[in-house]
């Protein structure tokens, strides 16, 4: 009788043993995940095109951003004695000759109003065209820009390296 | 006394003995998978369900920063939450890695820590995430949101902006050609990567949960809260 019972008990175990061993190993925890990513490239390296008209005695310049990075960008003229620079709304000229265009150009963008340089003569026609031939190849105006890519300290932007603004100006 | 067993007790004997021995061997087996690689050991069912979301919407085509053209410096609104998309409750936490690519490839020389996500001016926002410090690097970041996520909700945002450091523009080598300064930018052309995964876990037995699938011992559940000690 008592070995019966002992029989049983481990039988018994035996069981138990196998329930709580399968039980052990098949606990999972509900979770999930989800995932996604992005990436933009970094472009460094400000790419503009100036539009100055085709006339040699008057240039009405505007400059495009073609590049894919907000630039600003600033202008200067070389002309003979005569010459006469209207700078529109935005741009203004600074102590180091330069003329600034005040808003950035975000990629695609270009300068609201352009900044118009020609060559004024006094006097009659005949005056003129002495004073015309008299200048020979002088007798053009000639721009150069140049483009810087927009840094950002906040909602403000920085003045490129070497850059002398207007007393006041800031980029917008 | 010797008690004599009989070959049915024996037999169920070692059965029993066969039983163990397999049980500790998938025992040790799971363990092994859930500390090796604890991103691969979630049990994935459909009773949770979570979202990431950005700005709001959870991202086209899983596509974030879309339509951003970096200027260094400049902020570009990026929110980034997580959403609880069924009836349970969850936490959860978000991994976020940022790295450098040129021409197709990973560049771990590159700094990614100049791929910035932000919020309001912080880090991330402390008010609502902790940031788990044992488990990050200077290319991964792990987030826990301090509290249970309830049925339909939606986090805090992480984050509330992206931005590229303007220090990028300071990384450069100079060289003259016809005397005239050429600067040569360390990052121009490169592409910044920025990867966010959110994952969850139910709250039932969550101290079980949080070391079972996440595989992590200093992050614990309490109630609704959940405390990083790092």
């Amino acid at each position: 009788m008592r070995e019966r019972k002992g029989k049983s008990l481990i039988a018994l175990l035996a069981v138990l043993v196998m329930l709580v061993s399968t039980v052990g190993i098949t606990v999972a925890y509900f979770s999930d995940r989800d995932a996604t990513a992005g990436a933009v490239t970094i472009s460094l390296t400000p790419d503009t095109t100036i539009h100055e008209g085709t006339s040699d005695e008057q240039k009405d310049v505007t400059i495009e951003n073609t590049g894919d990075t907000d630039v600003v960008v600033r202008v200067q003229f070389f002309g003979p004695e005569g010459m006469v620079v209207t700078p529109g709304d935005g741009w203004v000229q600074s102590t180091d000759g330069w003329y600034y265009y005040n808003e950035v150009l975000a990629a695609g963008s270009e300068t609201k109003t352009a900044i118009n340089a020609k060559i004024e003569f006094a006097g009659t026609d005949e005056e003129i065209a002495r004073q015309k031939a008299e200048l020979g190849d002088n007798y053009q105006i000639t721009v150069i820009h140049e483009a810087a890519v927009a840094t950002y300290a906040g909602d403000a932007v920085d003045t490129p390296a070497g850059w002398t603004l207007p007393e006041g100006f800031s980029f917008k | 006394m010797k008690t004599k067993l009989s070959k049915r007790t024996i037999a169920l004997l070692a059965a029993a003995v066969i039983v163990l021995s397999g049980g500790g061997i998938m025992a040790s087996r799971a363990q092994l998978t859930v500390f090796s690689t604890p991103y691969n050991a979630d049990f994935a069912m459909d009773h949770i369900g979570i979202n990431l979301v950005e700005n709001d919407k959870v991202p086209t085509d899983k596509h974030l920063l879309s339509g951003i053209k970096p200027a260094p410096g400049k902020e570009y609104k990026e929110e980034i939450a997580a959403a609880n998309t069924t009836e349970f409750n969850q936490y959860a936490r978000i991994i976020i890695r940022k790295y450098w690519m040129k021409d197709g490839a990973k560049d771990p020389t590159m700094d990614p820590a100049l791929i910035q996500l932000k919020y309001d001016g912080s880090d991330f926002n402390t008010a609502a995430w902790q940031k788990s410090n044992r488990e990050s690097t200077a290319e991964k970041q792990i987030y826990y949101f301090s509290k249970k996520l309830g049925s339909k909700e939606q986090t805090a945002p992480l984050f509330n902006t992206f931005s590229i450091s303007k220090d990028i523009a300071d990384a450069k080598v100079s060289e003259e050609k016809d005397g005239v300064t050429v600067y040569t930018y360390k990052y121009d052309g490169y592409t910044a990567v920025v990867e966010a995964e959110v994952q969850s876990i139910q709250t039932h037995n969550a101290n079980d949960a949080i070391m079972s699938v996440w595989g992590v011992e200093h992050v614990k559940a309490n109630g609704d809260d959940l405390t990083v000690t790092n």
